[in-house]
């Protein structure tokens, strides 16, 4: 194959018996032989498996025997999803060698599904500790330019979706780890509802802020892996026990008649993003005006609150998953995510309980504004992605973020790309909608996304 | 980083302890200087709150009553 199709494409080939299994495999795994030396997004793959997974979804789809979109997509995981055939480190030293006894609920659902698994992707340590450089496997690199970063945490997921290594695969996400590898590395990148995907099997940061979600080059991709893995979890104490809607059917319906309340505060103030995501937003606004959307400013309070209750649930909940190996044994962690945890020790058991108090309040806030609004648009990230070398070791604590706001709210929101700046880099924006809307959220973001012309561009690593 | 922490450096060096935690002179240098940052934000989540505000904590209860 000498392009790489979307998931949706290869999908009807498969269907229509254009494409096989085994062929599409074999592409993806020719890919990370020639790229991931470079790229490092895959900690552990398994070729045979892979291989016998393609083989068994061709001789099934021979017998009519088609499980659904995803049989015979090859896909990848963020390693902090328990696999029971593949190791799960989390991308550290503390967990070498772990062989989970179980799938998370997520790999068992999208086995299920058809998917053919090719391996574990690279992460930050644990989900927070990265880009770091004294681990025994070297950070993921951004397949538009590998000096620069992938985002984080999950890096492996962002680079190997972009490079076509895997045509779709999971994320975590705790303050934003799905969207900004989505944004930095150019794919859509989905946090659903809090509750709307098990969390069980995935290894936890903060068990309150933790999202498990998709990651896929376009939203229509991101819809149809929501579709294999949404649904109540009795295992899961988060999930939530509700009918699961269809997540493509409405995504046809275009942008109009959409409330969507623009949060111009958050990118123009708050946390002010270069020109050229500031003229992407500009171009989407526009776009969502002429396609027939309803559009308005909106104000919720400034990004700076958001952080301070998210950080500080996010660091006492991650310490108190790693207390014990953080006085026992510190030094098989790497320096980056040992520092940061190391601060949610220091915060007290009723600032803990003030940031959950604060919590409540401005989801009562993002509440009243969602009132009159179907979709909320502001950034994912200021700028493109920066130098891997120059990624600030407080920066959690010294710079607001837009995408912990709704973490904090547990409501979806999802990053699709906006075009790229002058250097080549992506550029991105975040919607985001009313707890369990996704099919809302996926209708406003493909609009925009399919009126786009830059799904068709690739980096140019991952040119045959 | 923000302005230097209200706490003194032995305080925070007692915190450290109490946490359980052990690190050498540099590396407690550069904690309490990040520990400074976040204290404005604990400084933002602290600011006075209705007694009736809650936590946003949610929990389901399982079984009836007998």
């Amino acid at each position: 194959m000498s392009t790489i199709p979307t998931i949706a494409e290869a999908s009807r080939l498969i269907a229509s018996k254009r494409l096989s299994p085994v062929e599409l495999t074999r592409a993806c795994l020719d890919r990370i032989d020639r790229l991931d030396g470079t790229l490092h997004a895959f900690l552990h793959r398994d070729d045979e498996r892979a291989l016998a997974s393609a083989r068994a979804a061709e001789a099934a789809l021979a017998r009519g025997e088609r499980r659904g979109p995803l049989h015979g997509i090859p896909i990848g995981l963020k390693d902090i999803y328990n696999t029971k055939d593949m190791p799960t480190t989390a991308h550290s030293r503390q967990l070498e060698g772990n062989r989970p006894r179980e799938d998370a609920t997520c790999t068992r659902l999208l086995a299920e599904a058809g998917t053919v698994l090719l391996g574990k992707l690279a992460t930050h340590e644990f989900a927070f500790g990265g880009p770091s450089f004294d681990l025994p496997w070297p950070p993921a690199r951004n397949p538009w330019n590998p000096d620069h970063f992938t985002g984080g945490s999950s890096s492996g997921t962002g680079a190997a979706v972009a490079a076509g290594l895997v045509l779709g695969g999971l994320g975590s996400d705790t303050g934003g780890s799905i969207r900004l590898p989505a944004a930095f590395c150019g794919l859509a990148g989905l946090k659903p509802t809090y509750g709307l995907v098990s969390r069980w099997g995935v290894l936890p940061l903060a068990y309150s802020l933790d999202h498990a979600g998709p990651m896929a080059w376009t939203v229509e991709d991101c819809a149809l892996l929501l579709q294999a893995i949404a649904g109540h979890d009795p295992a899961d104490p988060a999930s939530a026990d509700r009918a699961v809607p269809d997540f493509s059917a409405g995504l046809d319906k275009g942008a109009k008649g959409l409330r969507i309340g623009v949060i111009r505060h958050f990118h123009e103030r708050d946390n002010p993003v270069n020109e050229a995501t500031r003229s992407a937003l500009d171009a989407a606004i526009d776009f969502y005006r002429r396609d027939g959307a309803e559009l308005h400013d909106v104000t919720l309070p400034p990004l700076v609150d958001w952080r301070a209750a998210g950080l500080v649930i996010m660091l006492v909940e991650g310490f108190a998953v790693h207390a014990h190996w953080m006085r026992t044994r510190p030094e098989a962690y790497g320096e980056l995510l040992r520092d940061r945890l190391a601060l949610g020790a220091l915060i007290g058991g009723p600032d803990y309980v003030q940031a959950q108090r604060r919590r409540r309040e401005l989801n009562t806030a993002l509440a009243r504004v969602l009132d009159s609004c179907d979709v909320l648009l502001t950034a994912t990230v200021p700028a493109e992605a920066p130098r891997i070398d120059r990624i600030p070791k407080w920066g959690i604590v010294e710079q607001p973020n837009f995408t912990s706001v709704f973490n904090v709210a547990g409501v979806p929101a999802l990053s699709v790309c906006t075009g790229y700046s002058e250097s080549g880099l992506p550029l991105a924006m975040q919607l985001v909608a009313k707890p369990f809307a996704e099919p809302t959220l996926f209708r406003a973001a493909h609009a925009y996304e399919r009126a786009m012309a830059w799904r068709s561009r690739r980096p140019a690593l991952a040119s045959p | 980083m923000a302005e230097p922490s209200r706490l003194s450096r032995a305080d925070f060096d007692a915190l450290v302890r109490r946490a359980g935690l052990t690190f050498d002179d540099t590396k407690a240098d550069e904690l309490y200087r990040a520990y400074a940052s976040l204290e404005t934000l604990l400084a933002r989540i602290n600011e006075p709150l209705p007694l009736e505000a809650e936590p946003a904590v949610i929990f389901t209860l399982d079984g009836e009553a007998p």
